[in-house]
């Protein structure tokens, strides 16, 4: 299981995996090629807002971003900081 | 050793604030469009996302793909070239630089020099590809082996080809006409100015590549000046 924290700012949202390195571990295992380096994201309210009018569940949406969805066969949790 | 490095380093913020909500807004206005099911591939694809996104995704390796299929920006395609080695950025890069008049002869042959060894495709690609001057032209065939001179032939055809689609000139027509090499044809059939009498040659053509459409050209050229449209 991924966790990926979220930690609210003034407009936004920063999302980051809790446990970067086990995260790692679960993409290389699943054949999935990892990102190059440590990473996290800020979306704005309005952003988030847009991309579920437009292509529904925002969680699904946000971990497409970390590779991450039901058909990679990785589970995920997006929790509170 | 990769966990090392991942440990070592401050993680890399990639922002999707106020930067991009107006791409996002273009996306929403018009949902048709989105046939993506990411709105992260949606946006990379838009030619106006902000540089400091596409490089923040470059550096994290993410959506390699689709930041492949750009048409630009310039550093982007030398990084996924460079770093990447992918083709399709390789492939825009030295289409640009053969095709653009504001690109050197000097800084094409840079880039044959650096990708044409390991890309061999490349060189198929550019004998389609019209140069946008004949320095261009000569810096290709300098690269094509002693075995390529099918595509050095394909490439002289791509220049007749699109002489053929402009002249005016009858003496010229009638040369070019005269190699009755098949996509010369076909730019004859469709050119305003090719004499009615080979038109009707045009029209009889049968027995090679691209026949049925060089007929079609043809007649519809001639149909177009008997009703005084062209």
């Amino acid at each position: 299981m991924v966790r990926i924290k979220r930690r609210s700012a003034n407009d936004g949202c920063f999302y980051e995996v809790e446990d970067f390195d086990q995260y790692i571990s679960e993409l290389k295992e699943h054949g999935i090629e990892p990102p190059l380096v440590k990473f996290r994201v800020f979306v704005s309210h309005e952003n988030e807002h847009l991309i579920s009018h437009t292509f529904g569940n925002w969680e699904s949406q946000l971990a497409l971003l970390f590779k991450l969805s039901p058909a990679t066969g990785i589970e995920y949790k997006i929790v509170p900081n | 050793m990769a966990v090392v490095e991942y440990a070592a380093r401050d993680p890399i913020t990639i922002n999707f604030g106020s930067n991009v909500t107006p791409q996002l807004n273009a996306l929403t206005l018009r949902p048709h469009d989105n046939l993506r099911e990411s709105a992260w591939q949606a946006l990379v694809t838009r030619p106006d996302v902000p540089d400091e996104v596409l490089r923040e995704l470059l550096e994290v390796g993410l959506f390699i793909d689709e930041l492949g299929h750009r048409a630009g920006p310039t550093w982007l395609l030398e990084r996924l070239a460079e770093q990447f080695k992918y083709p399709e950025a390789i492939l825009t890069l030295v289409k640009v630089a053969y095709t653009n008049p504001a690109e050197t002869p000097e800084r094409f042959e840079l880039l044959l020099n650096q990708f044409a060894k390991n890309c061999p495709w490349i060189m198929e690609s550019l004998a389609y590809t019209l140069p946008s001057c004949q320095e261009k032209r000569n810096g290709y065939f300098a690269h094509l082996g002693a075995d390529q001179d099918e595509l050095r032939r394909i490439s002289e055809t791509t220049d007749a080809e699109a002489r053929a689609k402009k002249a005016i000139d009858p003496a010229e027509i009638e040369r070019l006409f005269a190699v009755q090499e098949p996509r010369i044809l076909r730019a004859l059939a469709d050119n305003p100015s090719t004499p009615e009498n080979l038109l009707k040659i045009l029209t009889e053509c049968r027995g090679q590549p691209l026949s049925r459409v060089i007929r079609s050209l043809a007649i519809s050229n001639l149909q177009s000046r008997r009703h005084g449209t062209n």
